[in-house]
């Protein structure tokens, strides 16, 4: 069975003549359908621009990437997008805002039942008025998440949404797209900076290193769901890809005090 | 208040997020009032008692010092016409003293508008005293003497014996202005449209935006009224004048400051460039149109006024101008009160639907 998402040695490179940086060199990855990927990495290692390339936001300048057999040409309803800072309309309520996708497709009076629908899929029950200056950092990104995800995409672009929540929140909306993902049966790409995230939640990761950007390697997570932070293979695979990214620290062995973060 | 926000941070898990009921109980804090910022004088309920006994102090004022003092006498000092009369003057003052007696009772009892009229009731009451020296140096010791300085008694006696004359300017006014902001806005925000969102627009008509918008509208009076015929037409163009520039300016501003991030979103959720413009451009841009409607209304107030003086025959600002030369310094008082509520009205009316149309931001700006 082919990959849903093929992408096949792409090259994107910034500014040029001695400001040149090569954003992403040679990145060739295929995600099954269903497939849970973080892409974790340092920032620079291209990480996001990899992830626009994907939604169809930014173009590469080599290489060819397809999504269920078409060449992407552009942004699509097809393929999700949720931004770091969740980019919800201030001035739409909750329930607009997840409303959008229906109403830029021109479906909104044949689907608008399914608005409350995928505002109670997150969780959100009560605050379907509310406007996003009254939610927290949290309940944002779960709006954000909700307005991707009722276009039913092929594909969900996960770029770092728990990024800028504090470290309970971030628990809380992992928890909560791990269960779209299960129930759902959608495939997602994340990006992060947090190895326990990408090991909580994915199927694969791909770690990435800049300058520049390119996979360094790939690594299939086997441990089995639901997954505990504290469980042996958690930490053991937790210090494997810390080394791989330089970020151990001096002191030789894993740092399983570190892992109560 | 937004009680959401306290919610959120509180709910740990996803689907139990709701309105905290009560803030935690128990605190061995002795409960103190909390004062409330923007009404913070709302407390000195003892000053509106005050001020009802400055309208009644007033009042006396006027009924028991001896006006007319000797070496004035109307007719050889002052036109014989001049209106003395107190008695609206006095009616006044007992419907200001009664109506704050009989609204207490409602006030106690409705704390969002007593709250409101509570912490204004020192400024009421120098409002009082302030009517009552003023009579007693006009109208009583003629300290500031006729035509320039009428007393409350004049400019009082005066009003309803012009009524349906100053109605008829009231109403020319408030025509001129009203079509002339109304096409001010469309005008303005339509091209603001095109300069904000078609850069072939931006780059031939915003320097000439530019260029025109600091030009003050009233220049263009002497021009507007020789080549446009009947003067409303002539006026109208410069109210429009007045405002179109700034509300195109800000409009343009509001478009263009749209975060990328938000156009982005919206293409990964289907979005066509027309639901762009329409719905994430133009509400993005909302905020920013109300400021320039609300530059453009004190523009146009002025503007209006200026033309009306210039090349009018009805209007206030001509009422003025023509009071003046017949040196009835009292009708020039008495239409700049009326100026003060007429533009006070149209200035709540905006306001009101701004703060309807922007209720998204209650909360998010002071306001």
């Amino acid at each position: 069975m082919s990959p849903l998402v093929d992408i096949a040695h792409v090259t994107r490179v910034y500014g040029n003549g001695k400001d040149e940086t090569h954003a992403l060199q040679d990145v060739s990855l295929q995600v099954a359908q269903g497939e849970f990927v973080s892409l974790i990495g340092p920032s620079g290692c291209g990480k996001t621009t990899l992830l626009r390339l994907i939604a169809g936001l930014d173009v590469p300048q080599g290489g060819t990437l397809h999504v269920a057999g078409e060449q992407i040409s552009g942004p699509s309803h097809e393929r999700g997008y949720v931004f770091q800072q969740g980019a919800l309309f201030p001035w739409a309520t909750v329930a607009q805002n997840i409303a959008t996708g229906l109403k830029a497709r021109g479906v909104y009076r044949q689907q608008q039942h399914r608005v409350p629908e995928y505002v109670e899929l997150v969780g959100l029950d009560g605050f379907a008025e509310a406007y996003p200056h009254q939610l927290s950092g949290g309940m944002a990104q779960r709006v954000a998440i909700a307005r991707a995800l009722i276009n039913e995409p092929r594909v969900l672009l996960l770029d770092e949404p728990m990024g800028a929540l504090d470290s309970f929140t971030r628990v809380e909306v992992q928890d909560k797209l791990l269960d779209l993902w299960q129930r759902l049966g959608s495939t997602m790409i994340l990006v992060t900076h947090d190895v326990d995230e990408a090991i909580y939640l994915s199927d694969r990761i791909v770690v990435m290193t800049p300058r520049p950007g390119r996979i360094s390697e790939i690594i299939d997570v086997s441990l089995d769901r639901p997954r505990a932070r504290d469980d042996d293979g958690f930490l053991r695979l937790r210090s494997r890809i810390l080394d791989k990214l330089n970020l151990a620290g001096s002191r030789p062995g894993a740092h399983p005090e570190r892992a109560s973060r | 208040m937004n009680t959401l926000a306290l919610a959120e941070t509180a709910s740990s898990s996803p689907g139990t997020a709701q309105t905290p009921s009560s803030p935690p109980r128990g605190c061995a804090e002795p409960r103190q009032a909390p004062v409330d910022p923007r009404y913070w004088k709302a407390g000195s309920r003892g000053w509106y008692a005050v001020a009802i006994l400055g309208f009644v102090a007033s009042l006396t004022a006027s009924l028991a010092v001896p006006g007319n003092l000797p070496g004035l006498k109307p007719g050889k000092d002052f036109s014989p016409d001049y209106p003395l009369d107190p008695t609206n003057y006095r009616i006044l003052l007992a419907a200001c003293a009664g109506a704050l007696v009989l609204l207490y009772p409602i006030l106690r009892r409705v704390p969002r508008w007593g709250d409101r009229v509570f912490h204004k009731a020192q400024f009421i009451f120098a409002g009082a005293l302030a009517l009552g020296v003023w009579d007693l140096l006009t109208s009583k010791l003629f300290w500031m003497r006729p035509p320039y300085f009428p007393g409350p008694v004049t400019i009082l006696a005066y009003l309803p014996t012009n009524a349906v004359n100053l109605l008829g300017h009231i109403v020319a006014s408030s025509r001129l202005f009203a079509i002339g902001l109304l096409l001010g806005i469309v005008a303005g925000v339509g091209t603001g449209i095109l300069i904000g969102w078609y850069r072939q627009w931006f780059y031939w008509l915003y320097p000439v935006l530019k260029f025109t918008g600091v030009v003050p509208a009233t220049a263009w009076m002497p021009i507007a009224t020789v080549l446009l015929k009947p003067p409303p037409v002539a006026m109208t163009f410069l109210l429009v004048i007045a405002s179109w520039f700034i509300i195109a300016f800000m409009m343009c501003q509001g478009i263009v400051s749209t975060p990328k991030v938000l156009y982005e979103v919206s293409r990964t959720l289907g979005a066509t460039r027309s639901y762009l413009l329409f719905h994430v451009a133009i509400p993005h841009a909302t905020p920013s149109i109300f400021t320039g409607i609300s530059m453009a209304t004190s523009m146009s107030f002025l503007t209006l006024v200026a033309a009306e003086m210039m090349g009018a025959t009805a209007g206030l600002g001509y009422f003025i101008n023509y009071s003046k030369t017949f040196s009835k310094y009292y009708q020039v008082y008495a239409a700049i009160i009326i100026m003060f509520i007429v533009f006070s009205v149209i200035l709540a009316l905006i306001d009101l639907v701004k703060k309807r149309v922007l209720r998204w931001q209650e909360g998010l700006v002071e306001q």
